[in-house]
């Protein structure tokens, strides 16, 4: 019950089995209790039922303000693709990999990355606790994710300057 | 076998004498033969092994010496940059870190604490007892790739490293992110987190809902010709499609990438 869709690939199979959203939550609406949790999306995508898109012609108060309430948390979508491509400049330019199992790693090694600096950045947010039970379960991993301050020295790196090794091996050198 | 027919003649009559005689050819021919076949494989075996071989292979005659790139003075600025040598304080701060690397200190040593030591990162020594470019340097090299989207040969001048171990190091950096953090970071949230969310989206009116899905498209410089038709998408480009499902706070619960670009979003 905990993780109902394992491979992170097969999420809309599994929501077309019925698997996926789940459907252990119940929240209620205008009175009615739902059970269908739901993901936002625009007017594009096709008319499921855990789908919710804004209405495309608002006239009445009611539509409008639906609208105006459902692009609220809408908008972030269009903040993630400018953030992430603004992080990892590999995903703005055009992608120089020969093979798509090279471009999807690619593709997917960015938003990891993304995600390690979002739950080290938002601390009050979910993914930070998610992380917090993580390591809790791993229990005693080193937390490098405490400290943030720059006590790195050169012993951590396990590199120190060796000028007369430098100068020997550059002697070395043909 | 020698000594066996030895025997067998010194004991036996001028007809046995006669048909060992002509046994010791017959084996001399056949040990011949063999010896023959067996190195006509072998040749065979090399002819083809050096027709398949990787062209850019290590030293040989006739082939340039490796540039005399000191990997030292490339560590030497890393440290003096980032991390401080001799007790003096790196020259740029941490938001000049984080600017250049796109990631803080502490996500970027917690990859380089969990990556130093596998076999392509640890420093080596070569065949000439000189040491070779330490972990840092690639990791390094591998992030300004990832970080600044540029070429392979960039950073070369300031990390010291040819473009072919850059190419290296970034292709196993991030097969290496995403073997080691793909079950962490990009999986589907339990119901712990499901709840959480639902009370954040609650308390944004739209109770119910687990996140927004949408689809962008990557653009593909490099698509072969014959992926060309299947990966064009609207604006005549070949691109590949991301889609993703994620949080307010930004965080990426869902990915999936790789769909051709001549998908529309809901074919996705």
């Amino acid at each position: 019950m905990t993780s109902t869709c394992n491979a992170s690939d097969r999420c809309i199979f599994d929501v077309v089995e019925g698997v996926w959203p789940l459907k252990f939550f119940s929240f209620c609406v205008n009175g009615r209790s739902r059970r269908l949790l739901y993901y936002l999306t625009d007017g594009v995508y096709p008319k499921h039922p855990f789908f919710v898109s804004p209405y495309p012609n608002p006239i009445t108060p009611a539509e409008k303000s639906f609208n105006r309430l459902q692009e609220a948390p809408r908008k972030d979508v269009e903040r993630l693709y400018g953030v992430m491509t603004a992080r990892f400049h590999i995903l703005l330019h055009p992608g120089r990999f020969g093979s798509v199992e090279q471009i999807m790693l690619a593709g997917k090694a960015a938003p990891i990355l993304h995600n390690m600096v979002v739950e080290q950045r938002r601390g009050r947010y979910v993914a930070h606790e998610r992380m917090a039970a993580v390591a809790a379960a791993r229990d005693g991993e080193p937390a490098a994710a405490a400290d943030d301050g720059h006590a790195v020295g050169a012993g951590d790196v396990g590199w120190a300057c060796k000028t007369g090794n430098c100068a020997a091996a550059a002697g070395d050198v043909e | 076998m020698d000594a066996s027919t030895e025997d067998g003649s010194g004991s036996s009559s001028d007809d046995g004498r006669g048909q060992s005689e002509g046994s010791a050819d017959e084996l001399l021919a056949a040990v011949i033969g063999a010896r023959s076949l067996f190195l006509m494989r072998r040749h065979r075996r090399n002819a083809a092994q050096r027709a398949r071989r990787w062209r850019f292979v290590g030293s040989e005659a006739g082939r340039r010496p490796n540039r005399p790139r000191d990997f030292d003075q490339g560590m030497r600025g890393i440290m003096r940059d980032y991390f401080g040598v001799d007790g003096q304080p790196p020259v740029y701060g941490e938001d000049t870190f984080e600017r250049r690397f796109r990631v803080p200190r502490s996500v970027f040593m917690r990859i380089y604490e969990a990556i130093r030591d596998r076999p392509f990162w640890r420093q080596s020594i070569n065949a000439t007892g000189r040491p070779q470019a330490h972990a840092l340097q690639k990791l390094v090299a591998a992030f300004r790739v990832l970080a600044y989207g540029e070429s392979y040969d960039r950073a070369d001048e300031y990390v010291r490293l040819s473009k072919s171990t850059m190419k290296v190091a970034t292709k196993k950096l991030i097969d290496f992110i995403v073997e080691e953090w793909e079950p962490i970071y990009l999986r589907p949230p339990n119901d712990e987190e499901v709840k959480r969310m639902l009370e954040h989206n609650a308390a944004r009116v739209m109770s119910g809902c687990i996140g927004s899905l949408d689809c962008s498209h990557w653009e593909w410089a490099a698509c072969p010709k014959g992926l060309a038709g299947q990966y064009q998408n609207r604006k005549k480009r070949r691109s590949v499609v991301m889609e993703t499902v994620f949080n307010e706070d930004l965080y990426l619960w869902h990915f999936f990438i790789g769909a051709p670009g001549s998908l529309n979003d809901l074919n996705v």
